[in-house]
This record gives structure tokens, sequence and C-alpha cells, in this order.
């Protein structure tokens, strides 16, 4: 069964903090990685 | 001997494809595989957001399919199949050429694709009306010149208003347009113009960040982040104005013409506007053996060929389980419908009315990986068939992931796209009872790395779908 959402929240707002590690090569580095294992292990639930 | 023949080379056709004829080659045997396609040519349509502002040729994203066949054994027909008889087995096809031909089979995979419905706006669409698409090479051709011209404009002086989205209420793929948008943005930021440039985001998602698929939820440290906060956020860094909920029923040269839900109608000047369609199913006629059209029987009204689903259950009752699982056809057991081809039970965004009574709500995408997945069950659920054995491949949409990278600025240095995985596609509240999804391993998140995938998703699928040396390693 589905349920609407309804609920209230401030707007979202992107953090300073947020877009330097967007923009920082180390930090993305990294999380290619972290992502890249995680779309492989759902990726292998199917292949 | 079996002859198998499949309607369209996309995604799930062309990869199923490869599919059985590696299944079939495995079984021995003298099959026949045959696929039939409008176009030549397979299509990584993923990366039409870039050819839509020149950042990508349109060649560059294309291959030619019969190379590739002839390379496999598997026959090609460049033609449009225009009636299936299900009960005699055999397709009507018009070649390339002009010439008429019926092909017979034992096992049919419809895997067509969808044919956009331009005509159901007004003025809607590159070739009878005013906005522009990127569904088509073509189309994404002729948006990347009419943005061009745009840009020379505003190198002149001039201000405009580029409008991007949907062009109905019920249009989908509203994921590719929202990659166009940022797109824009950032090539318009890199041409010095943004400040001359309004942009608005129209849509008709329930919800902003929804993208068709009820949008999505993840897991950041302690907080749920939501695909609503990311587009959020995206839009208010990058100034882009939006209106969602919202139905577009008419365009002329200078305006949009919408219709929201809560039933006011406005107007909305532009210079340059990108607008999906809706989607339909191509129009194939399908005939019992006394030649009496059951159209109807075997399709929606939509023109999607119906399959193992369930079908009749409002939005708010339909539920993971109720998705198609082997994608064969109730009626025709031989009839297999994969990709975007296939009927779904109902939309996975929630459906809304106008109080008008118009429908605004979004139809559910199945392009990429989905349709690859759906092609691939399809595909090795008739090699199962072939072998004497009930299908028993599956790949449900309430079973699968659904994997997405959505580009933002086309760059492996300095490049930014969201990089969104959501388990499974269509929730399923039987099974994750909070959220209907497995959280876990869900991801949205918006970097570098993103557009790092971009690239290299473009590459391998080109390199894997073209059948070369190690091809089934790429998943």
């Amino acid at each position: 069964m589905r349920h609407k959402k309804t609920e209230k929240r401030p707007a979202f707002r992107f953090t300073p903090q947020d877009r330097r590690k967007m923009k920082s090569y180390i930090y993305q580095f990294f999380r290619a990685i972290v992502l890249g294992l995680k779309f492989w292990r759902l990726v292998r639930k199917v292949h | 001997m079996a002859k198998v023949v499949i309607v369209g080379a996309g995604f799930a056709g062309h990869y199923g494809a490869l599919i059985l004829q590696d299944a079939l080659k495995k079984i021995g045997g003298n099959h026949e595989i045959t696929v039939i396609s409008r176009v030549p040519k397979f299509t990584y349509i993923p990366s039409l957001v870039w050819v839509g502002i020149n950042l990508m040729k349109a060649e560059k994203t294309q291959f030619d399919l019969k190379p590739v066949y002839d390379k496999l054994g598997i026959n090609f027909v460049h033609g449009k199949v225009e009636e299936v008889w299900p009960d005699n087995q055999f397709v009507r096809v018009e070649k390339a050429n002009g010439e008429k031909e019926d092909i017979s089979y034992d096992f049919l995979l419809m895997a067509t694709g969808p044919y956009l419905n331009f005509e159901a706006t007004e003025g809607l669409g590159p070739d009878k009306g005013y906005t522009q698409s990127i569904c088509t090479p073509p189309h994404a051709t002729e948006a990347a010149g009419k943005y061009l011209e745009l840009v020379s404009r505003l190198e002149k002086g001039d201000r405009a208003t580029i409008v991007i989205g949907t062009g109905h209420g019920t249009a989908t793929c509203q994921g590719a347009a929202f990659e166009y948008i940022c797109n824009v943005h950032n090539d318009l930021v890199d041409r010095g113009l943004r400040d001359k440039v309004r942009l608005i985001w129209l849509s008709n998602e329930p919800r902003l960040g929804d993208f068709g698929i009820d949008g999505l939820e993840a897991r950041r440290g302690s907080l749920i982040f939501t695909s609503e906060m990311m587009a959020e956020g995206l839009f208010a860094d990058y100034g882009i104005e939006y209106q969602i909920r919202t139905h577009v029923h008419k365009v002329d040269d200078k305006k949009i013409y919408t219709e929201n839900l809560d039933g006011e109608f406005k107007e909305i000047e532009y210079d340059f506007a990108m607008l999906i369609p809706p989607f339909k199913g191509q129009p194939i006629k399908y005939f019992d053996k006394d030649g009496n059209d059951i159209t109807d029987k075997v399709c929606n009204p939509a023109g999607f060929v119906k399959v193992d689903a369930t079908y009749g259950k409002t939005w708010e009752e339909l539920d993971g389980p109720d998705w198609p699982k082997t994608y064969q056809s109730p009626i025709y057991k031989n009839i297999f419908a994969a990709g975007i081809a296939f009927a779904p039970p109902g939309p996975l965004s929630e459906p809304n009315k106008s109080p008008n009574g118009t429908l605004i709500g979004p139809a559910p995408p199945r392009t990429g990986y989905t349709a690859e997945l759906s092609g691939k069950a399809a595909a090795l659920n008739i090699a199962e068939m072939i072998k004497g054995n009930k299908p028993t491949h599956t790949a449900s949409m309430a079973e699968t992931p659904g994997l997405c990278i959505a580009s933002m600025k086309k760059s492996i240095f300095g490049g930014e796209a969201g990089t969104i995985a959501i388990y499974p596609v269509a929730r399923d509240y039987t099974k994750y009872p909070e959220y209907g999804r497995d959280l876990d391993n869900c991801t949205a998140e918006i970097g570098m790395a993103g557009a790092w995938f971009k690239y290299a998703l473009h590459y391998a699928f080109l390199y894997k779908l073209q059948a070369k040396p190690f091809w089934k390693l790429i998943p």
C-alpha cells in the first residue's frame, strides 16, 4: 500500500562544505570507488 | 529449428538479441534469430543530452547494427513492422526500400521502443510544432542547432527565456530533461551568458525530483536525503525556476499554455523550449486468424503489449508483486514484450487530476538498464521455451535496481553528475514496509565522480553492445 507524501520541511540547500566536496578530486576519487562498488553489488544481484 | 523474431533494436531488443544468440549457441541446433528495426543503427540514448547542446556529435552515440549481426549470425531486416498475426505466427514488414514481406516466427519479442506522441499537445515537437526534443539523434542534432542560434543571439546582447521539461501531463523521461537543463545551465555559465537567460523547469511531476519513479530516498548519515532535496538544492544553486504539477495543452511560436493541478491556466513566454513528449506504443496492429483486429486484446489502450502483470489496480493498491516478471504475453505464450514496449501495470509516480479533470502524472520510465534487463529476461525465457521448459527468468521492476547517472556538466575535470541508484525500481511495500525500497542500496549524490561514471558508461555500453571481445563480462 502506498503512502501519499505530505510531509512539510524547510527548503533544502547544499552547504559550502557540500559544494567543496563535489569539486574535490581526492574526495571524489574515493567516492567513485565507493559508488562503483555499490553499483557493482547491485548489478551482481541481477546478472 | 526455432525461428525467433525480435522487433526493435534498442536497449531491450538489441541486448536481447545478443543474449539470445549466446543462449542458443549453448543449446545447439540450427535456430534462427531475425531482428527487425526501423533504424539501421543502435543509439546510446543517454548521451543524446550532450548531442542536444552540441557537446557531442550524434554519430558518437551510434553504431551500425548489420556488421554486428553479420558477425554473430543474426539476420537483420531494416524495416517497419505494421502488423502481427499471432495465430498465423508471422509479422508483416514494410522494408526500407518500400517492399512488403511476411516474416514467420515461432517466438516473437516485441521491443519496439516508444512512439513519440507529439500530436497529444498542439504545437509540440520539432516536426510540426515549435519545441525541441532530444529523444532521437535527428531531434537532438536539430535542438543543438536551435540552441546555438539562441547562443549567438545572446552573444549579441539579447536576453532569453529557456523552458525545459515535459510537454504533456502524462509524459515520462523527466530524467533526460533534467540532465538537459543542468547541462544547458553549465554550458551557458562556461560561455559567460547565464545572466542573460531565465531558465525554467516545467514538469508534470507531483514533486520536484520525482523523475517519474516516485522520487527516491537515500541515507546520508542520520538524514534521509531525497531526490526532491537534491533537485531543490541544485536548482537553487543553478538559479533555475520551476513549475511542477503542470500539463502543457498548447504551444505556439511565442508561448507555452499550461494547466496545473490547482486548475489554473497559465502562459509562459519562451525563446527556446525542449519538452519531452508523452509516449505511446508503436502503431502496430494485431490480427487473429480470421483477420479480426485484436490489438485491444493484446495491447493496453496506449498500444503497449500486455504481459504477465496484474492490471487494473489503482496507484494506491499497486505493489511490487503486481509488476511483470517474465514479460510473457498472457494470451499468446510465444510472444514477449520488453523495454518500453511492455504495458506497465500502472504508474510509479502518484497520478493526480486537476479540478478540470486533466490527468497530470508521469508515466513510468523504462529506459536504459531496466529495458536491458527486461530484454535479457525475455530472451532467456525464449531460450528456455525452445529447450521445452517453462519461462523461469525474471526481471521484475520490483526486484531489479535502477541505476542512473544524471549528467549536469560534461567534463572529465570539473564535470558534475548525479549518481543515482534505487533498489528496487518499483516500490515493494510488502518487502520493504517503510519506504518500499531497500535504503541501504539507494544512493543520490552529486559530484565529479558521477561525471567520470557517465563517460565510462558511454564507452562501456557502446563496446558491449557491439559484441566486441569479452563483451559478456560487462554487466
